[in-house]
């Protein structure tokens, strides 16, 4: 129980110092700036376990592990699961998702509903949709996974590696049209 | 009572997380699957039943029992996301295209390959089937469902500062 709630604390410590930092700095590389943060938290928990007692001072007899350095691990696990599976998702979605824009922009819409065409025209706080195929190319860009050449955009052998890996994912998983 | 109850929840959540994990890859290659998202979802409740009765049954006393349900619980979180970004990540899709053309995509093929409008349609029409919105008159309005996912996520964008995203 020790490292379940020590995994607890650290994941609700990693979420409010990313909170301070994205307040505070203007961050450009966001999701590499919360990974920094979750890392600084590692060593953080692992002093926290290392120098608390088993019971934390709290902890009913029943409740306090014997096998000390496992309950550690499996905290370590929690707390990863918590930022990558958890607040790197919540980052993702509501900086990338592409229905979750849809909704906002119908929920910011003076009347509360839009056309298609409206939302068309207005998708990202009136950037609208040819935006996002853009940014998509960018990310792409940027991540080096394709290359820009005479007009023409590229698979790096980083890009066919992704693109052999999920396109082998896809087809085997019978997935060939996004839901 | 089992002496070493955490490693056999433990070693329980993992090996139902496998199960659930193969049987996906399973299910998925030889059925053609409708609910795709559910069907994930209902394997790994199995496998957090599957473990918490596994432990159980292993005189695991039940506070620990509960630690392989946790194992599935986190191995889901970590596993959804990758699940998502196999089946429709347009990022992943791009990719895949540009690599199968012999030379490459210029931007104007890509475009005319994600025509707008045709992409938009699709999501709004997989949005209201799900219940986040509903047409009227040409229309799209927000469910009670829709505003329910869609408040926190103004809430976490304001509060991180986030641009407008998607």
């Amino acid at each position: 129980m020790k490292g379940l709630l020590l995994a607890a604390a650290s994941s609700l410590l990693c979420v409010a110092a990313v909170t301070v930092v994205f307040r505070i700095v203007d961050v450009r590389r966001r999701a590499a700036a919360m990974l920094r943060i979750f890392l600084a938290t590692i060593p953080l928990y692992v002093a926290a376990y290392a120098l608390t007692p088993a019971d934390l001072w709290l902890l009913p007899e029943r409740l306090v592990e014997p096998r000390a350095f496992l309950c550690g691990v499996f905290g370590l696990f929690v707390h990863a699961a918590l930022f990558f599976g958890g607040w790197l998702q919540v980052y993702n979605l509501a900086e990338r998702g592409f229905s979750l824009r849809i909704l906002i922009d119908i929920d910011e819409s003076p009347g509360r509903a839009l056309s298609p065409e409206e939302e068309e025209a207005g998708y990202g706080g009136g950037l609208g949709m040819g935006w996002m195929l853009d940014k998509r190319i960018e990310g792409l860009l940027s991540t080096r996974l394709m290359v820009e050449r005479d007009g023409s955009l590229l698979a790096t052998h980083k890009g066919v590696r992704v693109a052999r890996l999920f396109g082998g994912l896809r087809a085997f998983l019978q997935i060939d049209t996004p839901q | 009572m089992n002496p070493d109850a955490l490693g056999t929840a433990l070693r329980a959540g993992a090996a139902w997380t496998a199960a659930a994990v193969i049987g996906h890859f399973v299910i998925f290659h030889f059925a053609r699957v409708e609910h795709r998202a559910r069907t994930v979802t209902l394997l790994f409740t199995l496998a957090a039943l599957a473990a918490l009765w596994t432990g159980l049954l292993l005189d695991v006393d039940r506070w620990r029992a509960v630690y392989g349900v946790v194992v599935v619980g986190c191995s889901f979180l970590l596993y959804m996301p990758f699940y998502y970004t196999v089946a429709a990540s347009q990022s992943v899709q791009l990719v895949i295209e540009v690599r199968a053309a012999p030379h490459g995509l210029s931007r104007e093929q890509i475009r005319r390959r994600y025509p707008v409008q045709e992409t938009l349609a699709g999501r709004l029409e997989t949005l209201a089937w799900a219940g986040y919105i509903v047409g009227v008159d040409g229309r799209f309005a927000l469910t009670f469902k829709g505003r329910l996912v869609c408040l926190p996520f103004r809430a976490v964008k304001k509060l991180w500062r986030l641009g407008a995203g998607g």
